[in-house]
C-alpha cells in the first residue's frame, strides 16, 4: 500500500520537476508567451484567424522585421507613413479596416513576442495524467490505525482481566474466603458481569460521580458543537454549472481578481462576472488545460457565441446559473468597496488564497459575525492620506491621548456599532 | 396674561380628555391577538390537550432546528452582456417627469439593477425645487400593479394587437365623425401625434370630421373662461407664490391639489418662516378645512355657494380704497367674523401692491372675473401673475365635453379615442356618459388598466406605465421636460401576453404611421424646439443634455396675435351673476379633491389609501366631513376611532345616493358638508376591492364616488351641490380606520406655536428654555439634571434633523417617501383599526383654539364675557390646525435603549439610535418607554401572511420589485422605527471615503427631507459647523419635543409662527413641565413658567395619575 503511495508521489515530483525544467530552459520564450497572452491573445492566435490574422509565420510574410515591428507598435502610423506597402494596406482592407490598436511595447518586448510566435512551446498532452494524479486526494489511514489500536487495547484488557480472574480463583482455592478478604479482595467470582460492575461502582462512588459529571459535560459539549455550526458554511463548495478553476485563472494566468469581480471596487457586491467578461479572453481561448473544449463550450452556449462565424447570436443567449458560495443573511449589509477601496484589504484576507483553489471553489472563512467583529477589533483603519478621516483622526488622537494612540482600529472609529451593518 | 390655547387631536379629546387618555394611554391598546389566533386555528374548541401541545412544540422545535441545518442553495445568474451603466448594487438616477392630467412634477427616478425603486424631485429644476407631492412619489407603486392589463382587448375579449389595429382601422375607414377625448395634453409630441392622426384621416372624397376634446376631471374651466373674457386668453396663468407677501385664497387648495400645487408649495414655503421679523401673510376663505386652510394665518369659513359673495366683499373693500366703483353684493352666512377678516385682507393687499396675490378655487367664471378685477386693482399682474406664460396642465373648457357627450348620445360619433381620462367614473351623472358611450360605434380606451372606461369600450389598447415610455411635457410655455423610460415595459410581448403599447404609438399606428414614438419625438424636437434654444449648437448635444437634466428652457415661439380687442366684463355684471348663482337651499355639499387621492387615478395604490387624510387622519375611506356642532345636533357620533364606530349615513347629493360615514371635522363651515372625490373606484384593481363599501354595481370598493354629483349648470362643472339630504343609514355604524389617536403623548403639549407679534419680542417670551425643579425645589436647566453619562457624539459625524413647523404644510409627501425608501409595510384598514399602522413617520395634526371649555367657563383674567365667547368660538367649530411630523427623535439619552433586555437598540457614536432587527426578541418594552410613540411592532409577517395579500404592495412577485434592496424587510415579532435613513448615511459616507474627501452638506439627506416641497425638513451633520441643519438648529425658534424629559433628541423643531397681530404666548408646550420630576407640588417652584401655564396644570395632573400606573 505504502509502496503505491510513494510511486504516485514520485510521479508527481517527476512531473513537477520536468515542468520546471521545461520552463527554465525556455525562459526567453516564456517571456514572449507572457507578453503574447497579455497583449495579443485577445485578437490573435498563432495557428488560427481571430479578430486579427493567425500569427504563425508572420515574419516570413513581412518584407522586413523592422517594418513589422513598427506596424505592431503603431499600425495606423505605419499605414499613414507607408502608403506604398501594399501588403500592409491590403491587410488592413482584408480585416474590415479594423485598426489594430497601438501597442505600448518596447522593441525588445516585440521581439520576444515574435520569437515566441515563431517557436511556441509544444503543448504537452501528458499533463492531465500528472494533474489527475496530483488532484487525487491522499487516502486517510488515521481511522484504520485508531481502530486497530482500539481492538488491541480491548484484547489486552480482556486478557488481563481473565488473568486476574484466574489468579483470584487460584487464591480462593489456596487461602479461602478469609485469605481473600485479608488482602482486600472481594469474592465476586460467582457474580455476573453486571454484578461485578455494580459492586465496583459501590466501592468507588466518588470516582463514578466525577466520571458521570465529566461525561455529561462532554455530551453537552458534543451537542453544542454542531449547534454552533448551524448556518456556518466554512468550506461550502457546491457544484457549479461550469468547472471553473480559480487556480488556473487567478493563479497560473495571474489575472487580477477585480478584472472579473469588478464590482468589488465599485459597490456592494463583487459580483459574478457577466458572460461577456469571460468572452473577452475566451473568444480566443477555446480549449482549457483541464477539460479541453468541454467546459469552455458551455460559456459559448450561455453567451450565444457562434465560434464558427465569430459572432454572438442574441436569441441564443442564456446566461449561466451559478451557485452562490458566499451567502450573507438578509439582515447584514456588507459592502465590498468599503473594504477593498477604503480599507485597502486584499481579497485573500477574507476569501483565502483563491489563486490556489481549484474547482469547485469553496468558502474559506466562516463569515460569522464573530469573525467580522474580530477583524474590526484588530484591523487598523487606513486614515492616513484620506482627507475624509483627517478631522476624525485628530479627534480620536485627542480622545485616546492617555493611551497615546496614533492609529486606530475599526472599532475605535465606531466600526462595531450595530447600524454599521444592520439596517 | 391668560392667553391660553388648547391643543387637541380629536373632538373626543377636546370634550372628554380624561376618558380619551384612559382609552389611548397604552402603547398597545389591545391584548395579544390571541382571539384571532384561536379563531383561525379553531383551537378553543379542539381536543388538543396540553400534552399534545407540548409534543407539537417539541416536534416543531426539532424540525425547525433540523431544517435550519440545511445549506440554502442560492442561484445567481449574471448578465450575459452587462449594460455599461448598470453595476450590481449601485443605484442609477434618471431624470424624468410625471404627468397624469392632474399633477405635474419633474422627478428623479432611482433604479437598482434596472428596477425603479424610489421617486424624488428633480432638484435642478427651479419649478418645484425638488419637492414632489405624495401622489407623485407614490406613482412608483402603480408600475408594479398586478391590475395592469397585459393584453389589448376587443369587445371585452383579450386579443392580439394586429386584430385591434385592424378593427380600429376598419372603423376609421368608414367613420364620418372621429373624436379624441383626452386630458389636457401638455406633451408637444403627443399633440403632434394627435395632429398627425387627424391629418391622416379620411380622403378627399370622404372627408372626416375630427375634433380633439379636452376634458379635465377636476377642471379649472372657470379661470380659463374668466381670462378669456378678461384678456382674450383662454388660459390658466402662471401664479408666482414666491413673490407674494400677501396671499388671499378663496377655496383654492393651492398647497395640495389646486393646479400646479407642487410649484406653489415650493414658492409659498420660501416666505413662511419669519426673517427679520417679516413673513408672508395668508388668508384663506373656504368651506372645508383644506391643507391650505390649516396653513393660513387667518382663515374664514364660508359656504361654498357663497364664496363668490365673499369675493364681492373683498372686491368692494379694495375698490373703495382704490377709487374704483363698487358692486352690489349680497349678505352671506357669517358666523366667524369673515367680514372683518376680509376687511383686514383688503388693507393688507393694498399695503402690498404688486406683492400680493388673490386666487380662487371656484369654477364659476363670474367669480373668477371678480378675482381678476381684484388682482388688477392690487397690481398682481406681471408681478405675481403672468398671464402670458400660461400653465398648460388645465386647458379644458367644460362645455366642450358636455357638447361631446350630447353628440355621442345622438349617435353621430363613429370613432372615439379616450386617452388619459376615465369619464365612465368621473363624468357628472346628469350627462349620461354611459348611455352616450354605448352609442359610439367604435370606442377605444388607452387606459393601462381595464378601468371603468376601459372595461366598456370596444377596444382597450393598454398604454405603458409612464416609466416605460419616452414622453415630453411642456407644462408652461418656454420649458420642456423629457420623461425617459427607466425600465423596459414590464408587460412586453411574450408567448403568453401581447404586452402593452404606448398610446401615442397606438394612435399613430391606427393611421398607418409606423414609427417608434422615440424617433417621432426626436424629430419633433429637432424641428420645433431645437431652433428655439440658444444653448446648444447641435441637436444631439441638446437632446442628450435635456435627457440628462430632464428639462430645457427656450424662448417660446411667438403666438399669433389676436387682433380683436377684448373689453373686460363689467364687475357689476359679474357680481350680479355671482349673486344670482349663490342661492342655495338646505345643506350644501362641497366636492373636493384631497391630497391622497386627487381625482382617483391611483385608487389602487395602497400607499395612498393607507396614508392618513391630512385633516381627519382617516385611512382607507372617504366620508362626509361635517362640523362637530352639526354632528352633535344631528346626533352623529363624534367620538369614533378604533374603539367606537362612526355613524353611517345615506347621503343624497345632486341625485347621487351614496352611503358614507360621518366624520366630525372641525373647521368645516356650519350647515355644509364636504365629500372627497377620487374614491369609490370599482375597476381599479385588487386594493380597492378590500374596501368596506359597496358600489352601485355591487362590487366592493373603498369609499364612495361622488363625481356623479358634480353639476353642469352654466356649462361649467360645479363642485358644490345644495339640497343635500343626510339621514342615518340602517346599519347606523361604520368602523373607521383612524390614525391620529393611535399614539397619544399623554396630553403633554408638544407643539410650540406663537404669533409674529409675540415672536418679535424675543425667544424668552415665546420659546423659553425649559427648566425642571430638582429635589431641593430649585429650578434648573434640563441638561443640568441628568441620570446618564453623556454620549460620545462629539467626534466624527452627528446626524441631526430640523423641522420648521412654520414651513411644514402637512402635505404628507414625507410619509410615502419614507414608505418607499424603507420598505415600510402597508397593513390594511383592519390592522389600522387595531393601532398597528406601520408608518415610521407620522404627521400629527393638532387643532387649536383660543378657547378651551375650561377657559371659557373661567371669566377671570380678561377672557371676556363667557356667553359671547361660547357663541363666537366653540372650540371645535373653527379651530386652527398645526401639522407636526414626528419620527424617531434619535435621542441621545434614549429611554428605549435603557429598557431593551437584549441590547437590540443601542446608540451610535454618530448620534443614531440604532435598531438591530435580528437581535430584537419583541418584548416591546422600548415602544412602551418611548415618549414620542414612534416605534412600530411587526405583528405579522406582512410579506408572507395571506391576510395582507391584497393590501400589501410587497406581497406578490411583481410588487416585490419595489423593495429597496439596501433595507432589510423586517420579520414578524420585531420592532422597527425611523433609522434616519441610515442606509443613505452609510452610502454617502462611503462615497466620500472612496473619493477621499469630506461629506458635503446636502449630500446625505433622509428620504423625508429630500421630497419636502417647502424644505421644512433639513437633514445633515450637526458636528459640521458649515451645514444648513446646524444653522437652523441654532435658530431661536428651535426646541425639542418634551425637552424636559431629558431625552436630548437629535431632531429639532422650529416654533410655528402665525402671522397675526395678536399676542400669542405658547401655553405649556412641553416647556417648564416640572411635574415629571417634581411631582405634584411643583406649582410654587417655577413662577417664571406659571405665567403661561394656566389651566394646563390641572390637565397635566390628570395625566400624571394616568401615566403613573
Amino acid at each position: 500500500m505504502s509502496l503505491k503511495i510513494s510511486i504516485n508521489k514520485f510521479k508527481v515530483h517527476l512531473g513537477v520537476l520536468s515542468l520546471f525544467l521545461v520552463l527554465t530552459l525556455s525562459g526567453f520564450s516564456q517571456d514572449g508567451q507572457k507578453l503574447f497572452k497579455a497583449n495579443c491573445a485577445a485578437c490573435h492566435k498563432i495557428d488560427k484567424k481571430l479578430v486579427g490574422p493567425a500569427l504563425s509565420g508572420v515574419q516570413d510574410r513581412w518584407e522586413s522585421k523592422e517594418n513589422l515591428i513598427s506596424w505592431i507598435s503603431n499600425s495606423s502610423e505605419y499605414l499613414k507613413n507607408n502608403p506604398g506597402d501594399s501588403y500592409a494596406q491590403d491587410l488592413f482592407v482584408k480585416f474590415n479596416k479594423v485598426q489594430m490598436a497601438a501597442m505600448p511595447l518596447t522593441t525588445a518586448e516585440i521581439e520576444a513576442i515574435l520569437a515566441y510566435v515563431a517557436a511556441p512551446p509544444v503543448e504537452k498532452k501528458a499533463a492531465p495524467v500528472a494533474e489527475a494524479a496530483a488532484a487525487a486526494p491522499e487516502d486517510d489511514y488515521t481511522n484504520v490505525w485508531l481502530l486497530t489500536f482500539a481492538v488491541v487495547f480491548f484484547i489486552v484488557i480482556g486478557v488481563l482481566l481473565s488473568v486476574k480472574d484466574s489468579l483470584k480463583k487460584l487464591l480462593l482455592d489456596l487461602k479461602g474466603e478469609d485469605g481473600l478478604a485479608a488482602i482486600g479482595e472481594v469474592n465476586d467470582i460467582g457474580l455476573s458481569m453486571f454484578g461485578k460492575l455494580g459492586m465496583w461502582f459501590g466501592n468507588n462512588s466518588k470516582a463514578v460521580i466525577g466520571l458521570a459529571v465529566i461525561g455529561f459535560i462532554v455530551v453537552l459539549y458534543m451537542l453544542w458543537l454542531p449547534l454552533m455550526s448551524i448556518g456556518v458554511y466554512t468550506g461550502y463548495a457546491p457544484e457549479q454549472p461550469i468547472k471553473f478553476s480559480h487556480k488556473i485563472h487567478a493563479g497560473d494566468d495571474g489575472i487580477n481578481c477585480v478584472y472579473c469581480h469588478f464590482g468589488a471596487e465599485k459597490g456592494r457586491t463583487s459580483g459574478i462576472p457577466p458572460v461577456n467578461v469571460c468572452m473577452n479572453c475566451h473568444k480566443g481561448i477555446e480549449s482549457g488545460k483541464l477539460y479541453g473544449t468541454e467546459e469552455i463550450a458551455k460559456i459559448y452556449e450561455a453567451a450565444g457565441w457562434d465560434a464558427e462565424n465569430q459572432k454572438y447570436i442574441p436569441r441564443n443567449q442564456k446566461g449561466i446559473k451559478w451557485t452562490k458560495i458566499h451567502n450573507l443573511p438578509d439582515h447584514v449589509y456588507f459592502n465590498h468597496s468599503q473594504h477593498v477601496v477604503v480599507g485597502k484589504l486584499d481579497c485573500v484576507e477574507c476569501h483565502g488564497d483563491v489563486a490556489t483553489f481549484d474547482y469547485p471553489m469553496h468558502q474559506e472563512k466562516p463569515l460569522t459575525m464573530g469573525w467580522c467583529i474580530e477583524c474590526h477589533r484588530t484591523k487598523e483603519v487606513k486614515m492616513n492620506g484620506n482627507p475624509y478621516y483627517d478631522k476624525l483622526h485628530d479627534q480620536l488622537v485627542e480622545k485616546y491621548k492617555e493611551e497615546g494612540l496614533e492609529t486606530f482600529t475599526v472599532n475605535q472609529a465606531g466600526g462595531i456599532e450595530c447600524a454599521k451593518c444592520h439596517y | 396674561m391668560s392667553n391660553s390655547r388648547q391643543y387637541w387631536q380629536s373632538v373626543e379629546q377636546l370634550e372628554d380628555n380624561e376618558a380619551f387618555i384612559a382609552k389611548n394611554q397604552d402603547e398597545f391598546s389591545e391584548d395579544l391577538p390571541l382571539d384571532q389566533f384561536l379563531e383561525k386555528q379553531e383551537l378553543s374548541t379542539s381536543s388538543t390537550s396540553r400534552r399534545d401541545f407540548l409534543k407539537f412544540v417539541g416536534f416543531s422545535v426539532t424540525a425547525a432546528t433540523l431544517a435550519a441545518c440545511e445549506t440554502p442553495v442560492m442561484k445567481s445568474i449574471p448578465y450575459v452582456i452587462k449594460p455599461e451603466e448598470v453595476t450590481a448594487g449601485i443605484a442609477n438616477y434618471y431624470a424624468s417627469a410625471y404627468y397624469d392630467g392632474f399633477d405635474f412634477a419633474p422627478i428623479l427616478v432611482k433604479t437598482r439593477e434596472g428596477r425603479p425603486i424610489h421617486i424624488e424631485g428633480n432638484k435642478q429644476c427651479g419649478m418645484t425645487q425638488g419637492g414632489v407631492n405624495t401622489r407623485v412619489n407614490s406613482s412608483l407603486l402603480s408600475l408594479y400593479d398586478v391590475a395592469r392589463a397585459r393584453n389589448p382587448r376587443l369587445n371585452g375579449e383579450e386579443t392580439k394587437w394586429t386584430k385591434v389595429d385592424k378593427a380600429v382601422k376598419a372603423s376609421l375607414a368608414s367613420a364620418k365623425n372621429v373624436r379624441i377625448l383626452s386630458n389636457s395634453i401638455i406633451s408637444p409630441s403627443t399633440q403632434l401625434a394627435i395632429d398627425t392622426f387627424a391629418a391622416n384621416l379620411g380622403s378627399e372624397e370622404a372627408p372626416v370630421n375630427f375634433q380633439h376634446v379636452t376634458y379635465d376631471e377636476y377642471s379649472a374651466s372657470g379661470i380659463i373662461g374668466a381670462n378669456k373674457n378678461y384678456f382674450g386668453k383662454a388660459v390658466v396663468p402662471h401664479y408666482l407664490f414666491r413673490k407674494a407677501n400677501i396671499i388671499v385664497s378663496f377655496g383654492a387648495d393651492f398647497l395640495s391639489t389646486w393646479l400646479n400645487s407642487s410649484q406653489y408649495a415650493a414658492g409659498y414655503g420660501m416666505h413662511r418662516s419669519p426673517k427679520n421679523g417679516e413673513m408672508s401673510r395668508h388668508y384663506q376663505f373656504e368651506a372645508n378645512f383644506s391643507i391650505t386652510g390649516t396653513n393660513a394665518d387667518i382663515r374664514g369659513a364660508v359656504k361654498p355657494n357663497e364664496i363668490g359673495l365673499a369675493v364681492i366683499d373683498l372686491y368692494n373693500a379694495v375698490a373703495k380704497a382704490t377709487g374704483n366703483a363698487t358692486v352690489k353684493g349680497a349678505a352671506y352666512n357669517d358666523d366667524n367674523q369673515v367680514a372683518i377678516k376680509i376687511e383686514k385682507a383688503a388693507k393688507d393687499l393694498l399695503a402690498n401692491k404688486g406683492k400680493s396675490l388673490v386666487v380662487c378655487g371656484s369654477n364659476d367664471i363670474a367669480t373668477q372675473e371678480l378675482i381678476n378685477g381684484i388682482n388688477k386693482m392690487v397690481g398682481s399682474y406681471d408681478h405675481t401673475i403672468e398671464i402670458d406664460k400660461p400653465l398648460n396642465i388645465r386647458k379644458a373648457n367644460d362645455t366642450d365635453f358636455i357638447n361631446l357627450v350630447k353628440e355621442m348620445k345622438s349617435g353621430a360619433v363613429d370613432t372615439l379615442l379616450i386617452y388619459g381620462v376615465n369619464p365612465m367614473y368621473s363624468a357628472p351623472a346628469d350627462l349620461g356618459f354611459a348611455d352616450a358611450l354605448a352609442k359610439v360605434k367604435m370606442s377605444v380606451s388607452f387606459s393601462g388598466v381595464a378601468d371603468e372606461t376601459g372595461s366598456v369600450t370596444t377596444v382597450l389598447a393598454p398604454d405603458n406605465h409612464y416609466f416605460e415610455n419616452w414622453n415630453d411635457y411642456s407644462p408652461v410655455d418656454g420649458a420642456a421636460f423629457i420623461a425617459q423610460p427607466v425600465i423596459r415595459p414590464l408587460f412586453s410581448k411574450t408567448k403568453e401576453h401581447q404586452g402593452t403599447r404606448q398610446a401615442q404609438e397606438s394612435i399613430l399606428s391606427f393611421v398607418k404611421v409606423k414609427t417608434s414614438f422615440y424617433d417621432f419625438m426626436r424629430e419633433n424636437w429637432n424641428t420645433s424646439i431645437f431652433p428655439l434654444q440658444k444653448d446648444f449648437t447641435t441637436f444631439d448635444e441638446m437632446w442628450n443634455n435635456t435627457v440628462h437634466d430632464g428639462f430645457i428652457h427656450f424662448t417660446p415661439a411667438p403666438k399669433p396675435m389676436t387682433l380683436e380687442m377684448v373689453i373686460a366684463p363689467e364687475a357689476s355684471t359679474s357680481a350680479s351673476a355671482v349673486v344670482k348663482g349663490s342661492k342655495a337651499t338646505g345643506i350644501v355639499a362641497e366636492l373636493f379633491t384631497e391630497t391622497n387621492m386627487g381625482v382617483g387615478n391611483q385608487a389602487n395604490n395602497p400607499w395612498l389609501q393607507e396614508l392618513p387624510n391630512v385633516i381627519t387622519k382617516v385611512t382607507w375611506d372617504n366620508y362626509v366631513a361635517m362640523n362637530p356642532t352639526d354632528c352633535a345636533e344631528a346626533g352623529y357620533n363624534t367620538r369614533y376611532g378604533q374603539h367606537e364606530p362612526a355613524s353611517l349615513v345615506n347621503v343624497t347629493v345632486g341625485g347621487v345616493a351614496v352611503k358614507l360615514p360621518v366624520i366630525a371635522t372641525p373647521g368645516q363651515k356650519l350647515g355644509t358638508v364636504s365629500i372627497a372625490l377620487g374614491y369609490g373606484r370599482t375597476k381599479a384593481g385588487k386594493v380597492v376591492e378590500q374596501g368596506d363599501m359597496t358600489a352601485p354595481d355591487g362590487s366592493k370598493t373603498i369609499g364612495a364616488n361622488v363625481f356623479g354629483a358634480v353639476s353642469t349648470k352654466g356649462g361649467n362643472f360645479n363642485y358644490y351641490v345644495d339640497n343635500v339630504t343626510i339621514e342615518l343609514a340602517e346599519e347606523k355604524e361604520y368602523p373607521i380606520g383612524l390614525a391620529q389617536t393611535h399614539f397619544t403623548e399623554m396630553d403633554r403639549k408638544i407643539v410650540n406655536e406663537t404669533s409674529l407679534a409675540t415672536f418679535v419680542k424675543g425667544k424668552d417670551v415665546y420659546n423659553p428654555d425649559p427648566t425642571v425643579v430638582d429635589a431641593y425645589g430649585v429650578s434648573q436647566k434640563v441638561e443640568k439634571l441628568d441620570l446618564w453619562a453623556a454620549q460620545g457624539i462629539a467626534n466624527g459625524h452627528r446626524w441631526g434633523m430640523t423641522i420648521d413647523l412654520s414651513k411644514c404644510i402637512g402635505c404628507s409627501a414625507c410619509i410615502t417617501s419614507c414608505h418607499s425608501e424603507n420598505n415600510v409595510p402597508v397593513v390594511g384598514k383592519d390592522e389600522v383599526r387595531r393601532n398597528r399602522i406601520m408608518a415610521w413617520l407620522r404627521v400629527d395634526r393638532y387643532f387649536s383654539s383660543d378657547m378651551s371649555k375650561v377657559a371659557a367657563a373661567n371669566t377671570e383674567g380678561g377672557i371676556g364675557v363667557k356667553a359671547m365667547y361660547e357663541k363666537m368660538e366653540i372650540p371645535a367649530e373653527y379651530p386652527e390646525a398645526v401639522h407636526q411630523p414626528v419620527m424617531c427623535q434619535q435621542c441621545n439619552h434614549a429611554p428605549c435603549e435603557t429598557v431593551c433586555p437584549v441590547a437590540a437598540t443601542t446608540h451610535s457614536d454618530e448620534g443614531l439610535n440604532q435598531m438591530t432587527y435580528n437581535r430584537c426578541i419583541g418584548t416591546r418594552y422600548c415602544a412602551n418607554n418611548c415618549p414620542y410613540k414612534v416605534r412600530r411592532f411587526n405583528w405579522f409577517n406582512y410579506v408572507g401572511d395571506t391576510k395582507f395579500t391584497d393590501v400589501n404592495p410587497s406581497q406578490n412577485d411583481l410588487a416585490r420589485m419595489v423593495l429597496n434592496p439596501d433595507v432589510v424587510v423586517r420579520a414578524r415579532g420585531v420592532m422597527e422605527k425611523c433609522s434616519f435613513c441610515v442606509q443613505r448615511i452609510q452610502l454617502g459616507k462611503l462615497d466620500a471615503k472612496k473619493e477621499g474627501r469630506t461629506v458635503a452638506d446636502g449630500e446625505i439627506v433622509s428620504a423625508c427631507s429630500s421630497v419636502c416641497p417647502t424644505h421644512a425638513i433639513q437633514f445633515g451633520d450637526l458636528n459640521d459647523s458649515e451645514t444648513k441643519v446646524k444653522e437652523v438648529s441654532q435658530d431661536e425658534r428651535s426646541y425639542h419635543l418634551l425637552e424636559e424629559v431629558g431625552t436630548q433628541p437629535n431632531v429639532f423643531y422650529l416654533t410655528k409662527v402665525r402671522n397675526i397681530d395678536e399676542d400669542r404666548i405658547p401655553a405649556g408646550i412641553g416647556h417648564g413641565g416640572g411635574h415629571h420630576e417634581g411631582g405634584h407640588g411643583e406649582h410654587e417652584g417655577h413662577e417664571a413658567e406659571a405665567s403661561h401655564e394656566t389651566e394646563a396644570h390641572d390637565e397635566d395632573s390628570h395625566t400624571e395619575e394616568h401615566s403613573s400606573h
